[in-house]
């Protein structure tokens, strides 16, 4: 058996989590990506709605973004020390992964707060509908993305095989990084158009 | 001489009651689950449609066993208008995410293709399980939406905005809310289940099955499976915006601020690859039967694969034939029609492959293959019919009638259920061990095949004479009231084809106990699930099969036997040499 | 050559996303700055996809993958500009 949750077998020569979670992020693709493809041409035809988007606070935003790229660079880092069966640097890696997505959402709920309390809630103008939408969903994301950071830590911590170890960090980090190219996308998209 | 037995699995014993029956990650097991979710489903289904067709009949009648709904739903028997459009919209919803889905892709899907490629279970089998009972909450859901206030959803199986994003349209709040995220929910359960199809398919085939190898039925459900994962995504996100549409006021579907036609858009971007997942594993359980039932290896296999690969690509590029007189730039009409044109050739290649795999055959009549045989026939009017509305001229006249609602049925109810009896008749014997009455098989057939095309036949008329669909009662209008025995043929019919389903209850429950024993090939076919027993035990083959041909090797010349199994070891070949 | 390091990768991205943000608050026209921010944006993307996620050393199923929904992301879109776009 390769995994707690796979059966063993690699016809294809890639693993099977890993040609998993390459076919969820395709749909994912979809999602994001026919969400943003719509908001850029309703945007477009709109003339920019920048009297809107003037409101948002660009520099949180930008804040964000570095969070979120160094993150993955955390992420990447912990599938790094995996692979050199190294637990502590691992598991350091994946709480620094944690802690900067943490971050992201704390910034990110403040930023809602801030918003919310000037007066623009969803309903206010069709930019608004899609920012709370957009950055929602994306918020959505990586909430979830935590979740499986936190249970694969645990795992790590208590010490389970370097087989299994090695997959899911490499999964679980693919997915993580999506969410960072969805991010690198909607940054310029939503705060800088 | 070894008599034909029912299988004991030697694992089952030792896995409690909960983890056996309910929490199963076996494949098989959580395949029979969704079959049997989807069979309950479909009954629920059954009963909108004879309401609704019985108010059509006659309309402001009593319908007989009303009785139990409230008084805002049917007063006296007699449906409320606002109930009417609940049970269109339900009927539609439930036929098609909640039966065709599960019984198709969970059921067939999950039953099969482990045990056609000589894989042990699926790539993930506690996925699976999370998959079905995330789709199980999605149906309860679904279910609970007509016992909320203001009942349930009622714009149409397709939801439309604006009528659907702001809840004083329709004067339904709850409903339409829980239909949202039902329909997210089965769309989660069904991701993760289609990604566990593609996995298990690419990855855990047994040596020597390359997938010019593969039973066409694996080719269909990891198409499906394709299918489904790439088009679902805009679908989700409309649903988002939808919800917040209802939920936050925002304007994304509504006017000024919004575009009704941009749900239209993400809808059926989705919604035309949709129609081919629910449309290719009927076609593959057909086209494992013909063979076997005509003694011929399937015609065409590579070019039913790239007509089938061809089918899949197109259909994400004729979406908006669904939207010809929505309003959309008129400029659109033409590319959308030649897509939709173009559509019908890998398909059509299909149907011929067919037929030409039945030329000349040593048919047997048997159950599984008369409706194989219905489905061909059916399908094809389902299909001609396409190309009617197909054409954006045309489609001006027939969009919104019953034309349509005629055409799709004789679309999808060969696809879902001739293809999905055909299965069952078919595999029944290898997931129970026992099999089915053929007599009783084929009065279900004969009952089922004469009374669908009762039904929906006269709906073509219905359609030609411009009647439109989803309307509570057509005797409003005066032009439509000439029409009125065409409906009351329909309805009959309709009781007659719910009442024909019933040899099929008795047959799939009594067979259980009173079936002959199957034995692990009854049908003699060459594909691996035969080789296993009947039911097949937990790991499903005892060692990883080897595979040495391809899934069609019957009556062939010199074999010395009319069937060659895929794993059967090739014969060495004596020493003096002959004309091979 | 050695793959570069994540490290390299990460201060890219970080580098990017400074000329990203100086872009747009930059006097530039707004459509040239808005083309430049998403250039680099999809530079920044590149970057992640072959070095973190290590779509460069995935056999070609991956890749196809990774491409099918890209691609179709596309005609969805390219669909939507007459209705969209167009008519407003």
């Amino acid at each position: 058996m390769n995994g707690l949750n796979a059966i063993a077998g690699e016809t294809s020569g890639v693993p099977s989590g890993k040609l998993g979670i390459w076919w969820f992020l395709a749909s994912e693709t979809m999602t994001f990506g026919g969400l943003l493809g719509v908001f850029v041409l309703t945007r477009y035809a709109a003339g920019g709605w920048h009297d809107a988007s003037e409101h948002l606070h660009v520099w949180m935003a930008a804040c964000n973004t570095l969070i979120l790229l160094t993150s993955s660079f955390t992420m990447a880092r912990a599938h790094a020390a995996a692979l050199r069966h190294e637990r502590r640097a691992t598991l350091h890696n994946l709480l620094a992964t944690i802690g900067l997505g943490l971050l992201f959402l704390g910034i990110k709920a403040l930023e809602y707060a801030s918003e919310l309390r000037a007066g623009f809630t969803p309903h206010s103008g069709p930019f608004w509908g899609f920012y709370y939408g957009l950055t929602g969903l994306h918020a959505a994301h990586v909430l979830g993305g935590l979740i499986a950071l936190a249970v694969l830590a645990v795992a790590t911590a208590r010490g389970q095989s370097w087989d299994l170890v090695e997959r899911r960090v490499e999964s679980t980090g693919l997915y993580w990084h999506f969410v960072d190219v969805v991010w690198i996308f909607l940054f310029p998209l939503v705060y800088l158009s | 001489m070894t008599e034909a037995h029912v299988a004991v699995d030697p694992h089952a014993s030792a896995v409690g009651m909960w983890r056996r029956y309910v929490f199963s990650t076996d494949h098989k097991m959580i395949g029979r689950q969704y079959m049997l979710l989807s069979l309950l489903m479909a009954v629920l289904g059954g009963a909108t449609a004879y309401v609704m067709r019985w108010q059509l009949a006659w309309p402001q009648s009593s319908v007989p066993f009303t009785g139990w709904l409230p008084e805002s739903l049917a007063y006296q028997g007699v449906i409320d208008p606002a109930f009417y459009n609940q049970l269109v919209t339900m009927h539609g919803t439930i036929m098609i995410f909640f039966v065709a889905m599960p019984m198709l892709l969970g059921g067939l899907g999950n039953c099969l293709v482990p045990l056609m490629i000589g894989a042990p279970d699926m790539a993930f089998p506690r996925l699976n399980m999370l998959s079905f009972w995330t789709f199980f909450a999605a149906s309860m859901l679904l279910l609970s939406s007509f016992l909320v206030p203001a009942g349930a959803a009622s714009a149409g199986w397709t939801m439309y905005a604006p009528l659907s994003a702001r809840p004083i349209y329709t004067g339904v709040y709850w409903g339409i809310n829980l239909w949202l995220i039902a329909v997210a929910l089965e769309f989660v359960a069904f991701l993760l289940g289609g990604i566990n199809l593609v996995v298990t398919t690419i990855n855990l085939r047994a040596s020597g099955l390359t997938f010019m190898r593969l039973p066409l039925m694996v080719w269909m459900e990891l198409t499906s499976a394709v299918l489904f994962l790439l088009s679902v995504g805009p679908l989700i996100a409309g649903v988002l915006l939808l919800l917040l549409d209802r939920l936050a006021g925002t304007s994304f579907f509504v006017p000024n601020d919004g575009d009704p036609l941009l749900w239209q858009h993400l809808f059926w971007f989705f919604g035309h690859p949709e129609v081919y997942v629910l449309l290719l594993p009927g076609v593959g359980a057909v086209l494992e039967i013909l063979p076997v039932f005509a003694r011929k290896p399937v015609f065409g296999y590579r070019a039913i694969v790239w007509s089938t690969a061809a089918t899949g690509v197109l259909s994400f590029m004729v979406w908006a034939h669904h939207m010809f007189i929505s309003g959309i730039d008129p400029r659109l009409a033409t590319p959308f029609s030649i897509t939709t044109i173009l559509i019908s050739v890998p398909l059509a290649i299909v149907l011929f492959a067919m037929i030409a795999t039945l030329w000349r055959g040593s048919i047997r009549f048997a159950t599984p293959m008369l409706w194989a045989l219905g489905f061909i026939a059916t399908f094809l009017v389902g299909g001609l019919t396409g190309i009617f509305v197909g054409a954006a001229a045309l489609d001006v006249y027939f969009h919104g009638t019953y034309f349509v609602v005629a055409h799709f049925h004789y679309a999808l109810f060969p696809s879902v259920f001739f293809g999905g009896f055909a299965a069952i008749y078919f595999w029944y014997p290898k997931m129970f061990g026992r099999m089915l009455s053929e007599r009783l098989g084929q009065l279900h057939f004969a009952l089922t095949f004469v009374a669908f095309n009762a039904v929906f036949l006269p709906m073509f008329v219905l359609g030609l004479g411009g009647h439109m669909r989803r309307i509570y009662d057509p005797t409003v209008y005066e032009f439509l009231r000439p029409l009125m025995p065409l409906h009351v043929a329909a309805t009959v019919a309709t009781i007659v084809l719910l009442f024909s389903q019933l040899p099929f209850v008795i047959n799939v429950i009594g067979s259980r106990r009173f079936g002959r024993p199957a034995g692990p090939n009854p049908w003699r076919a060459a594909t691996l699930e035969w080789t296993t027993p009947s039911p097949p035990p937990h790991g499903n083959f005892a060692s990883a099969p080897t595979v040495y041909r391809g899934p069609y090797e019957y009556s062939v010349p010199g074999a010395g036997e009319d069937v060659l199994p895929q794993n059967q070891p090739p014969r060495l070949r004596a020493a003096t040499p002959s004309a091979v | 050559m050695a793959a570069p390091s994540h490290t390299t990768i990460w201060t890219w991205l970080l580098a990017l996303l400074a000329a990203g943000v100086a872009a747009a608050a930059a006097p530039f026209g707004r459509a040239l700055a808005i083309g430049l921010v998403l250039v680099i944006a999809l530079i920044k993307a590149v970057l992640v996809v072959r070095h973190y996620m290590h779509l460069k050393r995935e056999p070609l199923i991956i890749y196809a993958i990774a491409a099918a929904p890209l691609l179709l992301v596309l005609v969805l879109a390219m669909a939507l500009v007459p209705d969209l776009v167009w008519r407003r």
